[in-house]
This record gives C-alpha cells, sequence and structure tokens, in this order.
C-alpha cells in the first residue's frame, strides 16, 4: 500500500474510533439520565467515573465535560420549575453567591491538584454519595416530609446555609457534580424549606453553580465540545424516559442498583491510584 | 412572573448546543474552533443571562436586596471569567 492509502486508511480508523466513542457516549449518557431520574439525582455522579473508568478520559478534561452537561440538563429542568413557581428565588440568591464562589475555588484546586489526588478524592467522595444512598435504600432513612410548610429562618441557620453552600459549590467545582446531593439537605434541613421546593431551588442553583465552576475549566481548554454534546443529547431523553418508567420500577432497587455502582466506580477508582 | 427567565434558560442551552454542533461541522471544514467556543460560551453564560433578568424583575417590584444579592452572584461568576484568563 503506498503511502497516501495508509494515510487514507488511519484517517478512516480514527473516524470510525471517534464515531464508536461518540456512539458509546451516548448510549452511556441515556443509561446515566434513566437511573438518575429515577434516583432522584443529578448524573455528574455517574458522568465523571463512567468517562474515566469506561472511555479513559483524562479526569479533569471528564469533570469539565461533566459541568458543562450539568448546565444543559438542569437548565431544561430549571426552566419547568421557574415556569411553574417552584423556585424560592430569595433563597436561591442568597445561597447562590457563596456557593458560585465555593465552585470556581473547586475548579482552581482541581486545576492545581495532581491527577492522581483528584482521583482519590473523587473516589472518596463516590464513596460517602454510594454510602448514603445504600443507608437510604437498606434502612429507608426517613426523609424531610414533601407536604412539610415552609417554616421562619433564624439568621443563625441562614449564616450556616450560606456557608455550607460553599461546600456544595466547591465539591461541584472540584469533582464537576451538581452538588445537589448537598443543597437539597441543606434547603430542607437548615433552611427549613418543604422537600418539594428545595429539589426545584436546587436545580435553579445546580445550573448557575456548574456554570461557574464550568466556565473556568472551558478557558483552560479543558472540555471536550464534543463529549458535551453526545452527553447532553443522551441524558435528556434517558431522564425522559427514567421519569416516565419511574412508577414502574421501584426506586428502592434502583438506589440499591445506583449506590452499587458508585461503590464499584469508587473502588476501581481508588485502587487505580495504588495499582 | 419568571417566564421569561425560563424561557431564555431553556432556549438558551438548546441554541448553545446547536451551535456547538455547527461548529464541529465548520471545524472540520475551515479548522476554526471559534464556533464551537462560542457555543460552549453560551451554554455557560445562559444561567447568568437568566439571573440577570430575574434581578430585573426583581428591581422592578422593588425588591432591592433579591437584586443586589442577584448581581453578587453574578459579579462572582464575571469575575472568575475574567481571573480564568490569567493563567
Amino acid at each position: 500500500m503506498n503511502e497516501a492509502g495508509a494515510h487514507k486508511t488511519s484517517v478512516l480508523v480514527e473516524g470510525a474510533l471517534m464515531l464508536l466513542n461518540l456512539l458509546v457516549l451516548f448510549a452511556g449518557a441515556l443509561g446515566i439520565g434513566f437511573v438518575s431520574a429515577i434516583a432522584g439525582i443529578g448524573g455528574g455522579s455517574l458522568m465523571v467515573p463512567f468517562m474515566v473508568l469506561m472511555l479513559d478520559y483524562d479526569v479533569k478534561v471528564a469533570i469539565a465535560t461533566s459541568l458543562l452537561c450539568i448546565v444543559v440538563t438542569s437548565s431544561s429542568a430549571a426552566s419547568v420549575y421557574l415556569r411553574r413557581g417552584a423556585v424560592d428565588i430569595k433563597t436561591a440568591l442568597l445561597l447562590e453567591p457563596t456557593t458560585a464562589l465555593g465552585a470556581i475555588v473547586g475548579a482552581y484546586i482541581t486545576l492545581t491538584l495532581p491527577v492522581k489526588v483528584v482521583k482519590a478524592a473523587l473516589g472518596a467522595l463516590l464513596l460517602y454519595v454510594s454510602v448514603t444512598m445504600l443507608r437510604r435504600a437498606l434502612w429507608r432513612v426517613e426523609e424531610a416530609s414533601a407536604d412539610a410548610t415552609a417554616v421562619k429562618v433564624l439568621p443563625v441557620r441562614k449564616l450556616l446555609g450560606v456557608l455550607v453552600s460553599f461546600l456544595a459549590g466547591l465539591t461541584s467545582g472540584m469533582f464537576g457534580i451538581g452538588g445537589g446531593v448537598l443543597k437539597v439537605p441543606l434547603m430542607a434541613l437548615i433552611m427549613g424549606l418543604p422537600i418539594k421546593i428545595a429539589v426545584a431551588t436546587s436545580s435553579f442553583m445546580v445550573g448557575l453553580t456548574a456554570a461557574s465552576g464550568g466556565v473556568v475549566y472551558l478557558m483552560r481548554g479543558l472540555t471536550d465540545p464534543i463529549s458535551v454534546i453526545a452527553l447532553a443529547s443522551g441524558i435528556i431523553p434517558g431522564a425522559t424516559l427514567g421519569a416516565r418508567y419511574m412508577r414502574k420500577l421501584k426506586p428502592r432497587i434502583v438506589r440499591l442498583v445506583f449506590s452499587f455502582i458508585l461503590l464499584y466506580a469508587s473502588i476501581r477508582l481508588l485502587y487505580s491510584i495504588v495499582a | 412572573m419568571y417566564k421569561l427567565p425560563s424561557t431564555i434558560l431553556r432556549f438558551g442551552v438548546i441554541a448553545g448546543l446547536i451551535l456547538a454542533v455547527f461548529g464541529v461541522v465548520i471545524k472540520q471544514v475551515l479548522h476554526t474552533s471559534a464556533v464551537i467556543m462560542l457555543g460552549l460560551l453560551t451554554i455557560v453564560l445562559t444561567p447568568l443571562v437568566s439571573l440577570f433578568v430575574i434581578g430585573v424583575l426583581l428591581l422592578l417590584k422593588k425588591d432591592i436586596y433579591g437584586f443586589i444579592l442577584s448581581q453578587l452572584a453574578i459579579a462572582v461568576i464575571l469575575a472568575s471569567i475574567i481571573t480564568s484568563f490569567y493563567r
């Protein structure tokens, strides 16, 4: 085979591999959207390990890409909540400046840390999330009542909320997750919001927080645009399907499966550092 | 009340995604990533624009406290964009 023919073949093979990669990303995103809609959690905690462990992405690229996908997916949900008037704008505005600041600081921390440390911290976070989910699935931990009415919040609690929201932003910017895992309990337990309002408000805040962290990575050229497109276009229909099948599947079983997937991902991440 | 920011949020990210897809095609033909970057920036800035509109709506309702908080969040994010230019 002459040089031109060999070059043509290599271009074709490269193109085919890229297409396969995109298809895997799209299929994975469909599954992530489906599972996360039923488990009631954002897709970020599954997206980053999926990209790092299954597709061998650099952990920082995976985090950057995940944050932009979160902006897309959470914005669709938040627009519905905003229109319905389910978002508590005052609470969101009170917590968002520190959350955004946390996300930006988190993104800079990840950028300066070595890859191994980021992987270890991500593994530890996933371990925490999986254990929390497992606890909820196995022992049916009581959640804040959906019908609870908003109570008057003391200034001390507001201050505590602002401080904890910085932490939520920090984890979001550092690990490419939405941070709803921290924001919803924060708003329900500390700020005294009814759980449905807390979920809607968190969904609105998640987009802003992810955008704050995402812009830092984007400016450093770490975001993979093609992966963002493939993931976002898979997650949205996946989540719609998940929401539709939610009544047919037992959330407890899905939570169990979800927590085992996260547990496996965290162990593999931690093992990859030791190995 | 928040119909406009909700519409911005929904269609802004979709427009950003479409721009990014268009940018990928442009990159293959013209070898420039400018349109992709524009698409991604549109996605990132959409929640910010929506927040700004919410702030203006609050100002129209004479909720100065809410307006200041919304502008504070926008200022923090804009500061991060500006600082990320300096490596």
